[in-house]
């Protein structure tokens, strides 16, 4: 078996020396993959040493220049469309890789058949990733970043490029990983690779990146309907056995960008992450009750839930569930409805256990 | 030892701004503003021996300009923003520093120097030690868009994007900034200056008549103009015709003047496209809403400011006080001691 071709896709605005470092670590760490340097409308400083950088590279690198400052999404996507690897990982130069990183990255999506697989960030400002379930190594998950992103050129044939009309944040990611999630593909993160960044260049007023947010989030809701947030209780009785198929339902859901917190009983909370479902998606949150008075802390726990995402739709997770003090609950088939038809048992991602 | 000498000496002295420019040099004295504002002239004679000696510095420098006898002759220690004459502008600095402290002895004050922002380490290591050769205790360096920036008043401390375009005599600076630091700049030498000298080739083609830098910049500020106005400007002009060689006055008009300028006003205007087109999307933006601002003498050139809106469809507006921005912004930070640590450049 051959191994697979890999562009790494390297997005540039000034900034020389701190890209300098980056590139050199690229080629130090990553010898074997070939490098695309898009310089999206960099100063002449930048450029000359872009240029002198380019030249060394021979075969081994492809410079695109821009004249103009496109965007970071638009210079991704013009980069992406000169890549014809298996692989395109994007680094952004505010990134430090390490030796081992590409390899780590392309075996995670190699064994688990990922579209996007995304490491781990370090250092201050470093993009708020959620991490894999302790001693998950893979997990699957809808929040990425522009950091450090391995994508497959298959899927992404399938899915298209990046949309620069959104934010060219999490809502343009979010709707990417919808898209991705849409044609099959999967979403991970890797706590096997974990990347130093600086802080990486937010530009424009807070009040002009809060107006884009709140457009981006329109446009993703009327694409796509609106992202919520549910509050799943199976009641003391259910067993793992009998609510797979909510599990199931669940992880579609998380797939489709909901986030679901899972109040559970000790038992089923032990039976739970001993089929692996703790780790089944970072939108999928297990919290085990008290061992003690476990109605009283369910009703505590809801409050606050209820508090933080005042919008929060509750589930019974078996017909004969009752909710304490909590109305308006929805039940498992209505929440079974919402969404696309699940695969039958959940499949975690191969590698995501221990 | 030599610490508590210079710290005992400082407590003597006041914290100075300068803005060290090609034309003009402006001194900003901590507590008082705009204290001296003189021609970055300097008068030196030539001695028998090969040495040179300063006459005059500033205004009286500059009046001697073009009348001097062959032994004296008149500097601009400063070409393009930065040293070119490393001796007279320690000269130049130390005598202006000795101005603003009525000719005391023993001043060792903290001083600001505004650089262009293109200018490489070893034009900084001059400026630095140029200024520490004439007396200074502590001397920081801060580029002059972002103190032309903080001189006009912009919110260079937040998250917008701010264009500034300082028109100097030597140099334009083109920055875009934001929280305190230049995201992007760009620099052309290309200032006052070089529209002068435009001037004088223009009307010695056009007439043969030879006329000096200071009748150009004369003619410059009453009727040159960058875009054409609603009434056409007329002025007398004396020079010496090189025909003849008699001295001879002709009338010129401001649509000649823009024709003159046509190549350094394109240059700035280039300068200024270029910017907005190397800065991302997403401060370009907040430049839209907020507009250009337009600081340094060249700024008050008639109509820039209706060329550049019509050429970039941005919104162009001048500074309050173009000439002083410079150098009222880098006095502003002398008195918030962290916003001058933050702006200020390593040398």
């Amino acid at each position: 078996m051959t191994s697979p071709t890999i562009d790494i896709l390297v997005p540039v605005w000034n900034n020389p020396f701190e890209t300098r470092a980056c590139l050199a670590a690229l080629l130090a760490h990553s010898p074997e993959a070939r490098l695309i340097i898009v310089d999206n409308g960099s100063s002449r400083e930048t450029e000359l040493m872009l240029e002198e950088f380019s030249e060394s590279m021979g075969e081994q690198g492809l410079f695109i220049k821009s004249e103009r400052n496109v965007g970071l999404v638009a210079a991704i996507n013009l980069g992406l469309a000169h890549s014809d690897s298996d692989y395109t990982v994007v680094v952004r130069p505010h990134v430090s890789v390490h030796s081992g990183w590409l390899e780590t990255l392309v075996r995670v999506a190699e064994t688990t058949g990922a579209g996007i697989v995304s490491p781990l960030f370090r250092g201050v400002d470093a993009p708020k990733i959620p991490e894999p379930a302790p001693v998950c190594t893979v997990m699957e998950s809808c929040t990425v970043s522009f950091a450090t992103l391995l994508l497959r050129t298959e899927m992404r044939r399938a899915v298209g490029l990046f949309d620069e009309t959104l934010d060219g944040d999490q809502w343009c990611l979010r709707e990417y990983t919808r898209r991705v999630a849409a044609v099959g593909y999967r979403t991970a993160i890797t706590g096997r690779c974990s990347l130093i960044t600086a802080s990486g260049q937010q530009f424009g007023s807070l009040q002009r990146r809060n107006e884009m947010m709140q457009k981006s989030r329109s446009e993703y809701i009327a694409r796509w309907g609106i992202i919520r947030h549910y509050c799943v209780y199976f009641g003391p009785k259910a067993d793992a056995g009998s609510v797979s198929e909510t599990i199931a339902t669940i992880l579609n859901g998380a797939r489709q960008g909901h986030r679901f917190t899972l109040l559970l009983h000790r038992r089923q909370y032990s039976a739970f992450r001993k089929m692996g479902w703790h780790g089944l998606h970072t939108g999928i949150e297990l919290l085990p009750l008290a061992f003690l008075f476990p109605l009283r802390d369910l009703a505590r726990k809801f409050s606050a839930l209820r508090a933080a995402s005042p919008d929060m739709l509750t589930v019974r997770g078996c017909s004969e569930t009752s909710l304490p003090g909590i109305d308006a609950a929805i039940s498992c088939d209505e929440l079974f409805n919402s969404f696309m038809p699940a695969p039958l048992q959940p499949q975690i991602l191969s590698g995501a256990l221990p | 030892m030599l610490k508590m000498f210079d710290y005992l000496l400082g407590m003597f002295s006041n914290d100075l701004a300068i803005d060290l420019g090609t034309a003009n040099t402006l001194v900003y004295l901590k507590g008082k503003g705009i204290v001296v504002r003189e021609p970055s002239v300097v008068a030196v004679q030539k001695m028998p021996n090969g040495q040179q000696k300063v006459l005059k510095v500033g205004m009286e420098a500059k009046q001697m300009l073009g009348r001097t006898p062959g032994s004296i002759t008149a500097i601009r220690p400063m070409k393009d923003g930065v040293i070119a004459d490393f001796d007279i502008t320690e000269e130049m600095l130390r005598y202006f520093i000795h101005k603003v402290h009525n000719r005391k002895t023993l001043v060792r004050p903290r001083i600001v120097i505004c650089v262009p922002s293109g200018i490489t380490q070893v034009e900084k290591r001059a400026v630095k030690e140029s200024a520490e050769s004439a007396g200074a205790r502590e001397v920081y360096l801060i580029e002059e868009p972002m103190a032309a920036a903080i001189g006009a008043g912009l919110p260079i401390t937040e998250a917008s994007g701010n264009m500034i375009v300082d028109i100097g005599g030597g140099t334009t600076e083109v920055a875009v900034i934001s929280l305190a630091g230049i995201v992007y700049a760009q620099s052309t030498r290309m200032g006052g200056d070089k529209m002068d000298e435009a001037i004088v080739q223009y009307i010695r083609k056009k007439y043969n008549l030879q006329i000096g830098e200071r009748w150009a910049e004369k003619i410059k500020i009453e009727i040159g103009e960058a875009y054409p106005g609603t009434e056409t400007l007329e002025m007398d002009v004396k020079g010496r015709d090189l025909v003849s060689g008699i001295p001879k006055t002709i009338k010129v008009n401001s649509d000649e003047i823009r024709e003159a300028l046509k190549e350094a006003v394109n240059a700035i205007v280039d300068t200024v496209r270029i910017c907005l087109e190397k800065t991302p999307p997403e401060l370009a933006a907040d430049i839209v809403d907020q507009g250009i601002f337009l600081a340094g003498g060249g700024a008050l050139l008639r109509n820039l400011d209706l060329l550049l809106r019509e050429v970039t469809k941005v919104p162009v507006l001048i500074a309050e006080n173009p000439l002083d921005c410079v150098c009222l912004g880098s006095g502003l930070v002398l008195d918030e001691l962290d916003l001058l640590r933050r702006v200020a450049i390593t040398s």
